[in-house]
């Protein structure tokens, strides 16, 4: 959707303010009424876009120009923008992420002595990182939330909140960017109702409940506890199931039910995904970081205290070992590092 | 919302979307991805590409590394680039370091021709030979299919050139690139809506005059265009940088990828086998003459051995002691946001190198020219690139500054010195044949290009362009001009 003039803008991760302007894109039709399907009814076998129409000249041309028309989802905007300005800022050591590992490894080295910035693409805090920020902003920590890192080119940081741009020169940067989280590709995912076990803590936080009869769908056992805990002190009707029983998620403009494996259907408003999550590799793998690929997601790759390349780069928290596994031990142990390294 | 499993949902690519790539020989994370456009939306992969690396594990392919990650992280519009500091800084994304292991069935350890390079240049040398009759070739790739520049090009096919061998053998690829589709059966989204050269000053546009001139005695329908007409052809332009424009109609761009795939396919139809995650490490030599290439795939018997190796040809020359004038020079591009469809022509000044086309996808796929790159083959990207090309970008169509920046890449040009290419056989070493120094443009002359070689390898005709183009007119000084080059 279109977003205060911005397109293609994915709206369920955006939190809805008084006078937003939403438009909907390249729509045919409404949620209940998806006109669009009827390309997955006469292309039952999918949409083969390389070999479709390549019998015959001349129809092939018809269809570039009919797919030409059809292409593209936003439109060319009306103003000529101006060129911003782009400020650029050194500091000793970036820390990318505003979570528990990143904001514990923040205070670790600040009270040493470095200036530390610590910077979030989130609006805010995260509910179980609240106490790790008061003691970073103690520990004279600068945290600035809504100021996402758009790429890292050697030590500099290419920086973006929403209106500009800025560069930050660091010494040191430490990749603490969490994870990436996702749902199964199972038939008919892409329902309404359909969410991660953080979106729907999320939606909990803002003080929305993402169904009335929830289902969690786990990748583990493990996994679904906390969002389970959270939905039910919510006074949510929750059900539990490993999400490897499930087949297909049934509904037409929301999400009606579920059908396991067995061939049973469970009523539900909303399915809960959770334990599928894939570390955020991309920022750290610009700076030369290697991955692992396990536990059906990719990972940084660090060294024993956390290094990533040679030199003071390192990544901390669950981008390198998944939410589970990471450690406060594990912080220590690159703060530790990344001290001798600055000095 | 659909009753199909869907993997990707930027793209709308489903389990078995990637489960039929996997069987037809996309094996690895980044031929799929580019097989069937998974994570290439504007999420750029975030959402999906765990997802769909484990469907592509379960359905029998390999998983090594996750996709290259591509700056920038979110989406980001041009207008907020143009201050950023250029600095030389580049981001250093490992190469891929280990190759997934092979399918049993590439086990030939004799072949009478090995082509060295998987791109647009080999890939259609090996099939116009295959069509002329020859038999038992093997194609070997050092990364996957599209790997290379072939790949990483922005697809202009043009016949605006300053020079009679450029002009005369780019019409006959837009030819073929006009058929391509219906002959080779896959869909290269050719779509002619033309060129446009812009001049800033009156001494380029004297030098485009020059070379419309030259097109227009070839039969080209070029034309130099005032800045009001330049302006209606593309509206977005600003018309107060503009002294003249050329333009014809006729050039295009395609999508680089099936075409690369196209040709593979129709070598296999015919029998040449095309091995990619296959890295030539040395060629061995006997009494004059090319006898073997060595490989992370063993070693293959072989009299004749075609240097298709783009960037990387110097290096595969150096296996037999030939060296090489061109070197790689690593070229920036970069891609936006898909929009509807506004713009006609790809839009370049040769002042700058600046370049930029909307593809059939609705994107804005540009790039500009950059001396300052580090040497060597290097494709990481820069903040300079950003920097550079936002600039000239919004200056030359300022109302472009307001869509964001999808992803940016490189890729690397394989440049000679006199900007021309050095093709055909080398003194001294019988079975050594070069296809080099396409600079930026190998991909647009490919096409007819590998018709003049497979005629000479398999027919034994001498196209007058070996001699034009042979290595030997570096020793002997006749060095040749083309002023057209971009980047």
């Amino acid at each position: 959707m279109r977003v205060d003039g911005i397109q293609s803008v994915p709206t369920c991760a955006v939190r809805v303010r008084e006078g937003m302007v939403c438009e909907t894109q390249n729509v045919v039709g409404s949620a209940d009424a998806d006109l669009l399907s009827v390309t997955d009814w006469f292309f039952k076998d999918g949409l083969d876009h390389h070999h479709m129409f390549t019998r015959f000249g001349p129809i092939n041309r018809i269809m570039q120009k009919v797919a030409r028309r059809i292409a593209g989802v936003g439109t060319l905007p009306d103003v000529i923008p101006e060129v911003a300005e782009v400020a650029v800022q050194h500091v000793d050591v970036v820390v990318i992420g505003a979570g528990r590992s990143g904001l514990r490894l923040a205070s670790l080295v600040a009270e040493k002595g470095p200036r530390v910035l610590v910077i979030d693409e989130r609006d805010g805090p995260r509910r179980t990182a609240k106490r790790e920020l008061v003691r970073a902003r103690a520990a004279g920590v600068d945290v600035r939330f809504g100021l996402s890192a758009l790429g890292v080119y050697e030590r500099s940081i290419l920086g973006y909140d929403g209106r500009r741009c800025c560069v930050l020169r660091a010494k040191s940067i430490v990749f603490a960017t969490g994870t990436h989280e996702h749902v199964p590709a199972i038939r008919g995912v892409d329902h309404p109702g359909v969410v991660t076990a953080s979106a729907a803590e999320r939606l909990l936080e803002e003080g929305f409940s993402p169904g009335k009869n929830v289902l969690v769908a786990y990748r583990e056992l493990e996994d679904a506890r906390v969002i389970c805990e959270r939905l039910a002190a919510n006074k949510v009707r929750v059900g539990v199931e490993a999400a490897s029983d499930l087949v297909r998620i049934r509904g037409g403009s929301h999400v009606e039910s579920v059908e396991h494996a067995s061939g049973q259907t469970t009523e539900t408003d909303c399915v809960v995904f959770a334990g599928f999550e894939s570390g955020v590799y991309e920022l750290a793998v610009q700076v030369g970081a290697s991955t692992r690929f396990s536990d059906d997601g990719f990972w940084v790759q660090t060294d024993s205290v956390g290094r990533i390349v040679p030199g003071p780069m390192y990544a901390v928290g669950s981008c390198a070992q998944s939410r589970r596994t990471a450690t406060d031990a594990r912080v220590e142990c690159v703060a530790d590092s990344l001290l001798g390294e600055l000095t | 919302m659909s009753d199909k499993a869907i993997a990707c949902r930027c793209e709308d690519v489903s389990v078995r979307d990637i489960e039929d790539a996997v069987e037809r020989g996309y094996r690895d994370l980044e031929s799929v991805k580019r097989y069937t456009g998974f994570g290439t939306g504007v999420c750029q992969g975030k959402q999906c590409v765990a997802v769909c690396a484990k469907v592509i594990a379960d359905a029998g392919g390999e998983i090594t590394a996750p996709m290259t990650p591509r700056q920038p992280f979110h989406p980001v519009a041009f207008h907020l680039l143009p201050q950023l500091p250029r600095d030389g800084l580049s981001s250093s994304v490992p190469e891929p370091s280990h190759s997934p292991k092979r399918p049993a069935h590439c086990t030939a350890s004799k072949a009478d021709a090995v082509i060295v390079g998987g791109g647009i240049m080999g890939m259609a040398t090996a099939y116009e030979m295959a069509q002329l009759g020859f038999k038992n070739m093997i194609v070997v790739e050092k990364g996957y299919l599209c790997s290379g520049a072939s790949g990483r090009n922005g697809g202009g096919v043009r016949a605006q050139w300053s020079s009679e061998e450029n002009i005369s053998l780019m019409k006959e690829s837009i030819a073929l690139c006009r058929d391509f589709a219906s002959t080779m059966r896959i869909n290269v989204w050719f779509r002619q809506g033309g060129y446009l050269f812009l001049a800033r000053e009156s001494a380029g546009a004297e030098t485009l005059a020059e070379s419309v001139k030259l097109q227009n005695a070839h039969g080209v329908r070029t034309e130099m265009v005032s800045p009001k007409r330049a302006q209606d052809i593309v509206p977005v332009l600003n018309p107060s940088r503009l002294v003249a424009a050329s333009y014809n109609p006729d050039d295009g761009v395609v999508f680089p990828w099936p075409f690369v795939w196209g040709y593979a396919r129709a070598c296999q139809e015919r029998g040449v086998e095309v091995r990619s995650h296959c890295e030539v490490s040395d060629i061995e030599t006997t009494a004059g003459a090319v006898s073997a290439v060595l490989t992370n795939q063993g070693r293959i018997e072989t009299p004749l051995v075609i240097n298709a190796a783009g960037a990387w040809s110097p290096e595969i020359a150096k296996f037999v002691d030939v060296e090489l004038p061109t070197h790689p020079h690593r070229h920036e591009i970069c891609s936006s946001e898909p929009l509807k469809p506004f713009l006609k022509p790809l839009v370049a000044d040769l002042s700058t190198g600046l370049y930029f086309s909307q593809s059939m996808r609705g994107e804005i796929v540009g790039g500009i020219a950059n001396p300052n790159v580090p040497g060597g083959i290097n494709q990481q990207s820069s903040l300079d690139f950003l920097s550079l090309y936002a600039s000239e970008l919004t200056a030359t169509a300022p109302r472009l500054g307001g869509i964001r920046v999808l992803r940016q890449w490189a890729g690397c040009y394989d440049i000679s010195p006199d900007a021309n290419p050095v093709i055909g056989p080398v003194e001294a070493l019988k079975g050594f044949i070069l296809m080099n120094g396409f600079m930026g443009h190998g991909f647009m002359v490919a096409p007819k290009m590998a018709r003049i070689m497979a005629r000479y390898l398999v027919k034994g005709e001498v196209h007058p362009l070996f001699e034009k183009w042979s290595l030997s007119r570096f020793a002997e000084g006749r060095l040749l001009q083309e002023s057209m080059i971009l980047g």
